[in-house]
């Protein structure tokens, strides 16, 4: 049984590590060789789990050879276009001017049912409102309306509105962020000032957002209340 | 680190470690073959004593083979051989022909569990 334990232990790492390497794009959205690699990955991780009786290598080199695979095609699919469309496919229309292709539906193997599933989860209740929708490379469905139903902007009413980025997390439970005092170009002296007009030290700091205007948020801990 | 790097770096180990315990087993599995004809050999001599000892060194052999292959191979199939390789020095007492059959069996998985490492077409599809 312990053997099972720390096999697990290493394997669960391992697959950390693995997730970590082929990078963010793999946790947000699949395309079609990422859902492949990660079934791939969870099942070969599974056997060396629960039968002890196989080499833990036979789990760990087919797991690093597939994610290394993953991150090269990728890489290589960076410099050409072909190789993506051929890894990927490519975006197709599916309504035009709120005309349905059928022959794009038929090839995709949607149904209207799905099409309009799709449509409703975009808000979408009209096929006639839709200009152009786009079954993306991970099955997606990308909506653009048409400017009648569209909702009035700002600049549609021509309002002045300033640009301002949001404000960012300066202290976490007493922890304070560099990075986001950095890009809102503070500086540790200015969190100082702050936390002790407030009357607290750092540590007793809960929550801290500011932006570039120095216009900040700040939540005490309990205690130090 | 770039990640296509760290990935290339991944990619060469295990291309270079692959072939270096293929050339290890391969190392391994000609000596053990080698102990295990004179194992024979001793026997088919008559030679009860001797071949008690090319035995023992056969074993002792098997002991750091095993440990090898243990990282390449089931576990099942190394329990096979060294349960043969356990009853060898009591069917050597015991005079009896089975002793070269299992010599020969020995030999034979020994030689299939080298095979399957090989990167032979049959081996990979």
């Amino acid at each position: 049984m312990l053997v099972v334990f720390l096999r697990a232990v290493i394997l669960y790492f391992l697959i950390i590590a693995s997730v970590r390497l082929m990078g963010k794009r793999q946790i947000g959205e699949l395309q079609p060789a990422e859902l492949v690699i990660t079934i791939l990955l969870s099942n070969i991780a599974t056997l060396p789990i629960e039968d002890v009786s196989i080499p833990m290598l036979m789990g760990i080199v087919p797991i690093l050879t597939l994610v290394c695979l993953d991150v090269l095609m990728s890489q290589l699919a960076l410099h050409s276009r072909k190789l993506r469309k051929l890894f990927s496919g490519e975006p197709k229309i599916i309504i035009t001017e709120g005309k349905v292709d059928e022959k794009m539906m038929k090839s995709l193997r949607f149904t209207v049912d799905d099409l309009l599933e799709s449509l409703r989860s975009q808000q979408v209740f009209d096929i006639a409102d839709v200009q152009l929708a786009i079954v993306e490379t991970t099955g997606k469905i990308s909506v653009f309306q048409k400017q009648n139903v569209q909702p009035v902007t700002k600049e549609d009413m021509k309002l002045k509105t300033e640009c301002a980025d949001p404000p960012q997390l300066i202290i976490a439970d007493g922890e304070l962020c560099k990075a986001s005092l950095r890009s809102i170009g503070k500086d540790e002296k200015w969190v100082g000032k702050i936390t002790g007009s407030a009357g607290v030290t750092q540590q007793q700091v809960f929550i801290m957002t500011a932006d570039k205007n120095g216009q900040y948020t700040l939540i005490k801990k309990e205690n130090a209340q | 680190m770039n990640r296509g790097v760290v990935c290339g770096i991944i990619f060469a180990v295990i291309v270079i470690g692959a072939v270096l315990s293929l050339m290890l087993i391969d190392h391994s599995t000609e000596h053990f073959l080698e102990l295990i004809d004179s194992v024979t050999s001793a026997y088919e001599s008559g030679d009860i004593d001797r071949t008690e000892e090319e035995i023992s060194v056969l074993e002792k052999h098997w002991e750091k083979h095993y440990k090898r292959l243990s990282f390449l191979v089931p576990s099942g199939v190394l329990g096979d051989i060294s349960h043969d390789i356990a009853r060898l020095r009591y069917l050597c007492r015991s005079r009896t022909d089975d002793f070269i059959a299992e010599c020969r069996g020995i030999r034979y998985r020994i030689t299939l569990v080298r095979e399957s490492q090989l990167p032979k077409l049959l081996a990979v599809f």
